[in-house]
């Protein structure tokens, strides 16, 4: 199975990869478990290593070749995963530039699946259903702002960033795309009462709807995904200071219940067949 | 008075193009993303990238360094000279080594004007085992890249800009290097200078040569 | 469910071919108005000096050709949709709002993509600059074939493509001064929804309202004339700027001593011709509905469907003049 990451810099998926790859390695996957790995995993090692440390993971460079290449056992199955850890910024570039990465292409039109990584602690819910596109006009004490740049795709709105990037790979498909959406960095999520799909449709609204509008050719769960375990910037609680990288990390699945980090690998497992 | 067009790139939000003294394209960018990004394992490492960039009809040399300063491990700072192609076939490059310059603080707008071109070159470092290798690397009827293994690959920078000096103007463009503290396969430089190889070798064929090894098993040939 | 696909690779580029040339949209007008000046398409910045690039390139930066729109038009259900107003009348603002208006929680439609995304990220963006004023709007390139808007939208499992061309002011402007035949703007016949705006600042200034009514009134007898709306066509008067109109009560008066007939005359072309007050760029404290609900409710709604949501009756003051009792308000 090949698995795409999809996520603009800085939206957690190396430190996914690093805390799956953890948590197959030591077994805390329920069912899912690794038999063989087969490429070199010396990136992930390092990840574990960093987590250890409370240190976030090293960010992926534009060139970087690394991929999770393992064999796995799912009760009596077996499947091979082909994770590659692509740099952000080669999506972003893809995006802003409106020209694809030809290896990515080639990820794209192949791909069994797909993780898309939004950023919960970049994307917080409005708390006044006002659209923030609505000039906000102050009377007369308004004053002109300094000169605006010139619109650019660089200038795209989160959501729209989103919503770009699975028209255009859906444009390149023929088949539909099961997609798990990863709302990263979940811990940092203030309305805690929320499940992430309800937190989605508040928070990036056009993606919500693109996503329930399209669920023929994207058929979707939204996760919400803490790697870290928490903000190592603030540093971790002492409950979890002194567990495992595995152990801190965890998932809430679609359900709002918590979930191992394989949920989303298993998702798209169940998806794809 | 000539002059030569820079460029820097660092994290802020993503690695990305912070200052520059001409306008580059998001897509002219994309193409220059490759060469001026890359992974430490030391913080005191550097790379050197020389490659033409027909996008942008320039040839670029720049220097990559680790930025721990930066918010995001992994973030790096990358300085690169754009050498239009008539400078690059016309004029002394040694002593655009002497340009490329790490930023120090946040103070960057000096990276947005054009550097005036070094009026004297200065010699580079002269390594007769690494020059000789490299020269049999650029001369050898073998097309294939070649992977130079020396143990400081940052000692190799004048060595390197001295084999383009003497190459004939017109062929410079086509002569690419890069330093790494690791050389990977399936690269896309003529000319890669590290202490060690990474990955697989082979699925590219690439020439190994050890110039520190001066044994017949100095120059190998993979795949 | 989306009805609206993009094109992807299983697509019979032959059928869809044959599907376009049965339900075309013909190429916009050759006229040449003598006001329009040059300038910026909305697009992807591109330095002129750049060669086309070799790759797969991604879609969505640039307005859509008559032939890309009946293209989409052959993969599902459509509205072409014509705002038929003066410059600065305010239709790119509604066309902006349209799809901002997704961004609302709570929505009863739903945004289910758009062929031209990225411009409909320039406009949003350009239209916070110009009202921050930091910007001055940019005109429609000169002959510039890419005219139209795409948003699709999905309402329960019902799908419909809105293609909301983006025509210059001034071609309404020399329609209504009979300076060319309104076979010239050949989008306007094929509309399947033709909205008259109505300019609500140019109602405030007293100098210029009465032309604003001439104006409706002369592009109704072009219309008229032209035996539009065709069948299965609509027709819509949209009074832009509400806010500006609400706000101010002299003006208020003025519009509600006039509306009626107004509107009656729209009425006579299509006797289902709502009246629909829109505020697109109001500020943030408006107390009054926008007015895009219903708007957008308009265009979905089939030919001769009953639009839902329903209009309100409006609270009208007791002792106001029964004649301005009307039936038609736009809910709240």
């Amino acid at each position: 199975m090949n698995f795409l990451l999809l996520g603009e810099q800085a939206t957690g998926k190396s430190s996914l990869l690093v805390a799956l790859y953890g948590t197959l390695v030591n077994q805390r996957a329920e069912n899912l478990r690794i038999v063989r790995t087969i490429d070199d995993v010396e990136f992930l090692s390092r990840g574990l290593l960093a987590f250890g440390r409370q240190e976030s993971v090293r960010r992926t460079e534009v060139d970087s070749q690394a991929r999770l290449i393992v064999e796995l056992a799912r009760g009596e199955q077996r499947v091979s995963l082909d994770i590659p850890d692509r740099s952000g910024e080669l999506l972003k570039h893809t995006l802003d530039s409106r020209l694809w990465d030809p290896d990515l292409l080639e990820q794209v039109v192949s791909a069994d699946g797909a993780m898309l990584f939004l950023r919960a602690d970049r994307l917080e819910p409005l708390e006044h259903p006002q659209p923030a596109l609505i000039a906000e006009t102050a009377g007369e004490d308004a004053s002109p702002s300094a000169a605006a740049p010139a619109w650019s795709p660089a200038l795209m709105e989160p959501d729209a960033r989103a919503v770009d990037l699975l028209q255009a790979l859906l444009a390149q498909r023929s088949r539909p795309l099961p997609v798990a959406v990863i709302i990263s960095a979940w811990d940092s999520v203030s309305a805690a009462a929320l499940g992430p799909r309800e937190w989605l449709s508040q928070s990036v609204l056009l993606l919500d709807q693109y996503l329930t509008s399209n669920v023929a050719r994207l058929p979707h769960a939204v996760f919400g995904v803490s790697a870290q375990g928490g903000d190592f910037t603030a540093g971790l609680p002492a409950n979890l200071a002194g567990e495992d990288p595995w152990d801190r990390a965890y998932v809430v699945a679609p359900s709002g219940q918590r979930d191992t980090l394989a949920a989303p690998i298993i998702w798209l497992l169940d998806a794809v067949s | 008075m000539e002059a030569v067009d820079q460029l820097l790139f660092g994290y802020r939000d993503g690695h990305q193009l912070l200052a520059a003294s001409r306008t580059i394209s998001p897509r002219q960018q994309r193409e220059l993303l490759p060469h001026v990004d890359a992974s430490f394992e030391r913080s005191d490492a550097r790379q050197l990238v020389g490659i033409g960039v027909p996008a942008l009809d320039a040839y670029l040399l720049g220097a990559i360094w680790p930025a721990p300063e930066r918010p995001r491990p992994g973030a790096v700072w990358a300085h690169a000279l754009l050498i239009g192609t008539d400078q690059l076939a016309r004029l002394p490059l040694l002593g655009l080594l002497t340009l490329l310059e790490r930023p120090r603080d946040d103070h960057l707008e000096r990276y947005s004007r054009r550097l005036p071109w070094p009026a004297l070159p200065r010699e580079g470092a002269r390594l007769a085992p690494f020059s000789r290798a490299l020269a049999w690397a650029l001369h050898s009827t073998d097309p294939s890249p070649v992977i130079v293994l020396w143990d400081f690959p940052d000692v190799a920078e004048g060595a390197l800009l001295a084999l383009l000096d003497e190459t004939p103007g017109p062929e410079r463009m086509a002569l690419s290097f890069r330093t790494r503290e690791s050389a990977r396969p399936s690269s896309p430089y003529r000319i890669q200078v590290a202490s060690d190889v990474s990955g697989q070798l082979g699925a590219a064929r690439e020439i190994l040569i050890d110039p520190r090894y001066s044994g017949p098993d100095s120059v190998s040939a993979t795949g | 469910m989306s009805e609206w696909e993009p094109q992807s690779p299983a697509n019979d580029p032959a059928a869809v071919e044959e599907q376009v040339a049965e339900s075309p949209i013909v190429r916009q007008p050759v006229v040449e108005p003598t006001q329009w000046r040059p300038t910026q398409p909305v697009a992807t910045q591109q330095l002129p000096e750049e060669t086309p690039p070799a790759g797969t390139p991604l879609r969505g930066a640039t307005l859509l050709t008559a032939e890309e729109a009946s293209a989409l038009l052959a993969r599902g259900q459509g509205r072409v949709v014509v705002w038929m107003g003066e410059r600065e009348a305010g239709k790119t603002a509604i066309t902006a709002r349209l799809y901002e208006r997704q961004r609302l929680p709570n929505q009863d439609v739903q945004f289910a993509g758009s062929a031209t995304l990225l411009a409909f990220e320039a406009l949003a963006y350009e239209r916070r600059q110009v009202a921050n004023g930091s910007w001055t709007p940019a005109e429609r390139a000169e002959g510039d074939p890419r005219q139209i808007y795409h948003l699709a939208l999905t309402s329960g499992n019902d799908g419909v493509n809105l293609l909301i061309a983006d025509l210059p002011g001034e071609l309404f402007r020399a329609l209504a001064d009979n300076q060319i035949a309104l076979s010239a703007i050949p989008l306007v016949r094929r509309a399947d929804k033709l909205a008259l705006i109505v300019d609500g600042a140019r109602l405030r200034d007293s100098a210029v309202r009465a032309a604003v009514l001439t104006r409706v009134r002369q592009l109704l007898e072009r219309i008229g004339a032209a035996s539009l709306p065709a069948a299965g066509a609509s027709l819509a008067m949209v009074v832009t700027k509400w806010d500006l109109i609400a706000e101010d009560p002299e003006t208020l008066a003025y519009w509600h001593a006039r509306e009626h007939d107004l509107a009656a005359s729209v009425r006579e072309l299509d006797p289902d011709a709502p009246h629909i007050r829109v505020a697109a760029a109001a500020p943030a404290n408006f107390p009054q509905d926008d007015g895009i609900g219903a708007l957008r409710s308009w265009l979905i709604a089939r030919p001769g469907a009953t639009i839902d949501p329903p209009v309100e009756r409006y609270e009208w003051p007791v002792d106001a003049p029964e004649r301005m009792r009307l039936p038609w308000r736009r809910r709240k």
